[in-house]
């Protein structure tokens, strides 16, 4: 069925032109992706969101998913498996879903993870070259043969025999805000109501046509070189396109969200339409593909030859040279009483913006013709105090502004000004003052007014009136009485560069090593990197509405929650969750300047305004860090070996793999460099590992197991907010790994080592038996042979004995019988000797002690020496060997022997002491010493002669020594017996 | 044979028969003794000796089967007013000290002089008793030492402070002589101190058997 529309051209409309000078338009921030950051090429020929967010991207390199971080190539299945996946065309339709149209032809659609032939009749062996979703969710595909096909989800409507549709013309469609599908085919026009397609006549001679999409009322449409608009009833016309940007130059045509229209063409990048004209958009290639809206605003773009394009609404505005200054440093910024904005420009001198927008500068006066503009601040009355090399300037409300010398003193340069609600001005009156203008009068506070600073920083007024200063040396000040005093940090601080006073007291200061330093309740804490922040370099502060500080660092401009820094100020241990505004913002590389004051302002407006070395920066805190819900988390397909894992419920992968990727993907398309993803594999990992740019988790052998692998992510600066992916997989052990052979082997080591132990212990245990059995055996042996001696000889000797004593009277002194008792007995004692020394009952130092004792008390008594004995109460009960014991009191023989003969003693002492590792002896006389002549020079050394050598060879042989020393006075001698105790043991 | 109560009747416990022969016969000669009995075996002692009612018995220490410590400690009791003298061959100080905390009272060495082994036996009937600094050593240490736990007897603590000090002066050495001299007493009264030692020494072995006896039974 065909309708004919009579459609009529409006004259040019003036209305449009009126709107043009209205605003000016939203300016974009461009990123560039290309081939080093992962893209498969430079050239793309079309890109588009889909439904889940993520971004695809089609040319002749393949087709790839994107997911502001990583890009994915994907692959092709069925009849064009092993084919390349080129592909020129993609679209998405509620029923078709992502298509995308393979240069090898036919039709495939992304389904759970992967591509699967799209089954349309008439679709098989088909090559497509445009794919278009209609607003009624038709799939519309036009073929390289002419042909156009429709699909509504049910059945396909195929066009082949239209007028023009011969395949040789260029085919571009569109939909309106009624649900209608325009199709331009070269210079034909068609509209589709939902069932039938008709030619539309479009007034005037045939020209190339191409049409795009709108949200409001018709579509657009490019006439040659006019740009139309369509009403609903007829076309509006609303520019003429330059040279080269006409219908037939157009590649792709856009609507964003804000009824903006973008236009790609083929050699003179891309243009952006608005209600105040054309104008050209900064693109990184001028061959323009493929255009595309995201959900977020951004505008992507698809070059032939510059890689991918993103444009961003710039949250920001420069106030550079580019803007119209002269120099690109200014180092103040302020807004007047009337909402002027200033700008101290270096080596411009003073300059404001003009309602327009654009900057304009203030003629310098006639005396001074390079005036280089220091500090500017809001007067009163209206207009700005000015401070210059010259002196002190005053600018008034008129327009145009001039700049007039203000009576003062002869002042050195003034870098900081501050005007007080009260009106007055303060100043800084270099190197030591601080100035201060009221009334017309000039103040100065120096050291006699307390204020002992030098370079003043920053001037600054609290809630309350009161004046705050601080100096390049950490020094700060606060007004009192007539004067001002010291206010203690809490330590040495650099310079203090900003200071912040809220109504409770809360102190701020930006400091150029600390960071913030923050007094709170009196406490001081500095919050610096440590922390979060993401510089220690403080130079600007300035809050917002909704209890963010914005501050100004040497690294850039970042926001911070008021909240997050109380919180970490309470708690060092917290995170403070700053951002810096960057690459995603289109800002890199961004240092603030804050040694002249005002470096940043607070409009009325509520915008802030940051100097830097690039310019002054003006900020929407509203727009320029949108709050984001926090990106989409999903764990890929797993790789084995460079090998591919499905991801299906149930993984198993088998044991024995050298290497295992799990790549996932973090969706954000907007703000990619904030994203922050962790992951952790739990059976492996300890802790959460915090992703690279890459975004793949890459894992070694892993053993047998049951293994669950998770990721989170979220957007840097907003605490708690998280997604999370978790994949769980099984690690199936090799058939060597199996558990009954480990527990075969198990037994069998098990069973070994049991064996190889028992077989150690018993040997140990039988050499130790044997061992106690011949001690025993030799213990015996000792005791009989004591036993014996003892029964037999002792028996026998004492009957001697006890025979000479049987005749009654005395026996005759030196006669017989008192010569054989005197034998018997000495014989009786070297017997008792004897089975003592041999007997292991006496195996103790006790033992020694007694008989040592009592042999002495017998042997000195009866020479008529007195015999005293220092043994302690009770000896250690260690063994002594039969031997060493038998060696020590035939040392103590030979040594009171000695005494007896030589000494001339009248006393003896013998002191037994265990000392240390050390078993003492000492038989000490109080006889006639040592004769000085004698043989031992040296009393200390080990001795010889007088029978001593015995000795000292008899404890040589057990490791000890004997010493000879004289006595106390000069009389007696003392012979010590030292031997090591554990010898003993 | 007329028998004046002032004479000392003697037992002599000694396997070996020479030996008794030629005490027997010492003892017959001595003009203050009286033979009371002989025994070749511990055996033969306790069945009989009790009856001769001795004044003192010398006994043999190694006496086989029974020794002669066991034999004074079943023997003390029958004849609580009887001496036993130890005679030995050789001053074994483990020995002769088991026979004092038994009962004895005494010992000798087999090899002393007649006229010494037969004052002795009049010393041990008026009261004295012979320590070596060895037998003192090990009564200090069996006092110092209590065999048992908290039941056991407290220790030195049950000597009396003159009882300790000649105690302490035997182990260092001193003779009897030497002791009174440096206590400003007479010899015989350090014998007496000797001889209380020796009694609670016996009282004081008994307890640490009983209390021996009682926790292992408990």
């Amino acid at each position: 069925m065909r309708s004919a529309i009579s459609l009529f051209f409006l004259g040019f409309l003036g209305s449009a032109a009126a709107l043009a000078a209205a605003t000016a338009g939203v300016s974009h921030a461009l990123r560039e992706w290309h081939t080093q950051d992962g893209l498969p090429g430079e050239e793309l020929s079309r890109v588009l969101q889909a439904r889940d967010g993520f971004l695809w991207l089609a040319g002749p390199n393949g087709i790839v998913q994107f997911d502001g971080a990583r890009f994915e190539h994907r692959v092709f299945s069925g009849n064009v498996s092993g084919l390349p996946s080129l592909a020129r065309a993609l679209a998405e339709t509620p029923a078709a879903g992502l298509v995308v149209a393979p240069t090898a032809g036919g039709l495939q659609t992304w389904r759970d993870g992967r591509f699967a032939e799209l089954p349309l009749p008439g679709a098989a062996g088909r090559v497509f070259t445009v794919l278009f979703g209609g607003r009624d969710g038709a799939l519309w595909a036009a073929g390289e043969d002419g042909a156009v096909l429709r699909w509504d989800g049910r059945q396909t409507q195929t066009f082949a025999t239209l007028d023009g549709l011969n395949g040789r013309a260029v085919i571009s469609l569109a939909n309106d805000a009624a649900g209608n599908t325009w199709l331009v085919n070269g210079t034909h026009l068609y509209r589709h109501d939902g069932a039938t397609l008709a030619p539309v006549n479009l007034a005037g001679p045939r020209v190339e046509l191409r049409i795009g999409s709108s949200a409001a009322g018709g579509p657009w449409l490019v006439a040659h070189d006019r740009l139309l608009k369509g009403t609903g009833t007829g076309w509006a016309e609303q520019a003429r396109l330059p040279d080269l940007v006409g219908a037939h130059h157009i590649q792709a045509l856009l609507e964003d969200r804000a009824g903006t229209l973008w236009i790609g063409t083929r050699s003179q990048g891309l243009f952006v339409f608005q209600r105040d004209g054309l104008r050209r958009v900064e693109t990184s290639h001028d061959d323009i593909l493929g255009l595309t809206a995201d959900a977020d605003g951004n505008i992507w773009v698809a070059t032939n030859g510059g890689g991918l394009n993103r444009l961003r609404p710039r949250v920001f505005k420069v106030f550079d040279r580019g803007a119209g200054l002269r120099d690109n440093f200014s180092d103040t910024v302020c807004e007047d009483r009337d909402g002027r904005i200033w700008f101290g420009n270096r080596d411009g001198g003073l300059a404001w913006l003009r309602p327009d927008g654009t900057v304009a500068q203030v003629p310098a006066p006639g005396a001074w013709p390079d005036i280089s503009v220091v500090s500017v601040a809001p007067h009163p009355d209206g207009g700005v105090w000015v401070t210059a090399g010259p002196g002190l300037f005053r600018v008034d409300r008129r327009t145009p502004p001039e700049l007039v010398q203000w009576p003062a003193p002869r002042l050195p340069i003034i870098r900081c000004t501050l005007v007080a609600r009260d009106g007055s001005l303060w100043f800084s009156a270099e190197p030591e003052r601080i100035g201060r203008l009221v009334a017309g009068r000039f103040e100065f506070f120096g050291r006699e007014a307390g204020y002992d600073g030098r370079q003043i920083r920053f001037l600054a007024e609290d809630p309350a009136g009161g004046i705050w200063c601080g100096t390049a040396s950490g020094q700060l000040f606060r007004r009192e009485g007539a004067g001002f005093v010291r206010v203690e940090l809490d330590g040495p601080s650099g310079s203090i560069n900003a200071i912040y006073v809220e109504a409770d007291g809360t102190l701020w200061l930006g400091t150029s090593d600390r960071g913030l330093l923050v007094r709170r309740g009196g406490t001081w804490r500095a919050l610096t990197n440590q922390q979060g922040l993401p510089d220690n370099h403080v130079t600007q502060i300035l809050a917002d509405d909704r209890g963010n500080f914005w501050c100004g660092s040497a690294r850039g401009i970042f926001r911070v929650r008021r909240s997050d820094l109380l919180a970490s100020w309470a708690d060092p241990a917290a995170r403070i969750h700053a951002v810096l505004l960057g690459k995603d913002e289109g800002l890199r590389d961004i240092s603030c300047l804050g040694f002249f004051q005002p470096a940043a302002w607070r409009a009325r407006d509520g915008s802030l305004w940051f100097t830097t070395r690039r310019g002054v920066l003006q900020l929407d805190p509203e727009r320029a860090l949108p709050e984001a819900p926090p990106p989409s988390v999903r764990i890929g397909e797993l790789r084995c070996d460079q090998q591919p894992a499905a991801r299906t419920a149930g993984i198993e992968l088998q044991a024995g793999f050298r290497k295992l990727e799990i790549p996932f993907s973090v969706l954000c398309l907007s703000t990619p460099e904030r994203v922050n993803a962790r992951f952790r594999l739990d059976g492996f990992d300890a802790d959460w590992i915090t992703a690279g740019a890459d975004h793949v988790a890459t894992y070694p052998q892993l053993p047998p197991g049951d293994y669950r692998f998770r990721v989170v992510a979220g957007l840097g600066g907003i605490s708690g907010d998280q997604s999370e992916d978790m994949l769980l997989f099984t690690v199936v052990p090799l058939w060597w790994q199996s558990w009954w052979l480990r527990a075969g082997l198990v037994m069998v080591a098990g069973v070994g080592v049991t064996w190889w132990v028992r077989a150690w212990s018993h040997r140990r245990l039988r050499l130790r038996l044997e061992k106690l059995e011949r001690q025993g055996a030799i213990e015996r042996e000792r005791t009989r042979i004591a036993q014996n001696i003892h029964d037999d000889l002792g028996a026998s000797l004492t009957r001697i004995s006890l025979l000479t004593q049987s005749q009654t009277g005395d026996p005759a002194p030196g006669g017989l019988l008192e010569r054989i008792y005197a034998t018997a007995v000495e014989a009786t004692r070297a017997m008792d000797e004897i089975v003592w020394a041999v007997n292991p009952k006496y195996d103790d130092l006790d033992s020694l002690a007694s008989y040592l004792g009592n042999f002495a008390q017998d042997f000195l008594g009866a020479a008529g020496i007195r015999c005293r004995l220092d043994v302690p109460g009770c000896l250690p009960a260690t063994p002594l060997t039969s031997q060493i014991r038998h060696h020590l009191f035939l040392c103590c023989k030979e040594a009171l022997h000695n005494v007896v003969k030589h000494a001339a003693a009248t006393e003896v002492t013998i002191t037994l002491r265990t000392e240390g590792a050390n078993l003492t002896l000492a038989i000490t006389d109080n006889g006639r010493g040592i004769p000085s002549s004698g043989t031992l020079r040296d009393p200390r050394r080990i001795v010889s002669g007088q029978g001593l050598e015995n000795m000292a060879s008899r404890l040589a042989a057990m490791q000890g020594r004997c010493e000879l020393r004289p006595g106390a006075g000069g009389r007696g001698t003392t012979v010590v017996f030292t031997l090591p105790y554990h010898f003993a043991a | 044979m007329t028998q004046s109560p002032a004479r000392i009747r003697v037992s002599l416990v000694d396997d070996d028969a020479p030996t008794r022969r030629i005490l027997m016969d010492m003892i017959a000669g001595a003009p203050r003794l009286e033979f009371a009995s002989q025994h070749e075996s511990t055996e033969s002692a306790l069945g009989t000796l009790a009856a001769a009612r001795p004044d003192v018995v010398l006994m043999d220490i190694n006496v086989p089967l029974l020794n002669g410590v066991e034999c004074v400690r079943r023997l003390k009791p029958k004849l609580p007013h009887a001496q036993f003298l130890m005679l030995t061959v050789y001053e074994d100080a483990d020995h002769i000290f088991a026979a004092l905390a038994a009962g004895a009272t005494g010992y000798l060495l087999k090899s002393t002089r007649r006229a010494e082994l037969l004052s002795a036996i009049n010393q041990i009937m008026e009261g004295g008793s012979p320590m070596s600094s060895g037998i003192a050593r090990k009564v200090v240490q069996s006092f110092t030492r209590p065999a048992g736990g908290a039941s056991a007897p407290a220790g030195v603590e049950e000597l009396s402070p003159r009882e300790q000090s000649v105690l302490a002066l035997l182990t260092q050495g001193y003779l009897y002589k030497e002791i009174a001299e440096s206590l400003g007493v007479s010899v015989p009264t350090v014998s007496t101190y000797i001889r209380r030692i020796y009694e609670k020494l016996q009282v004081h072995s008994r307890s640490q058997a009983v209390a021996k006896y009682f926790r292992k039974g408990g």
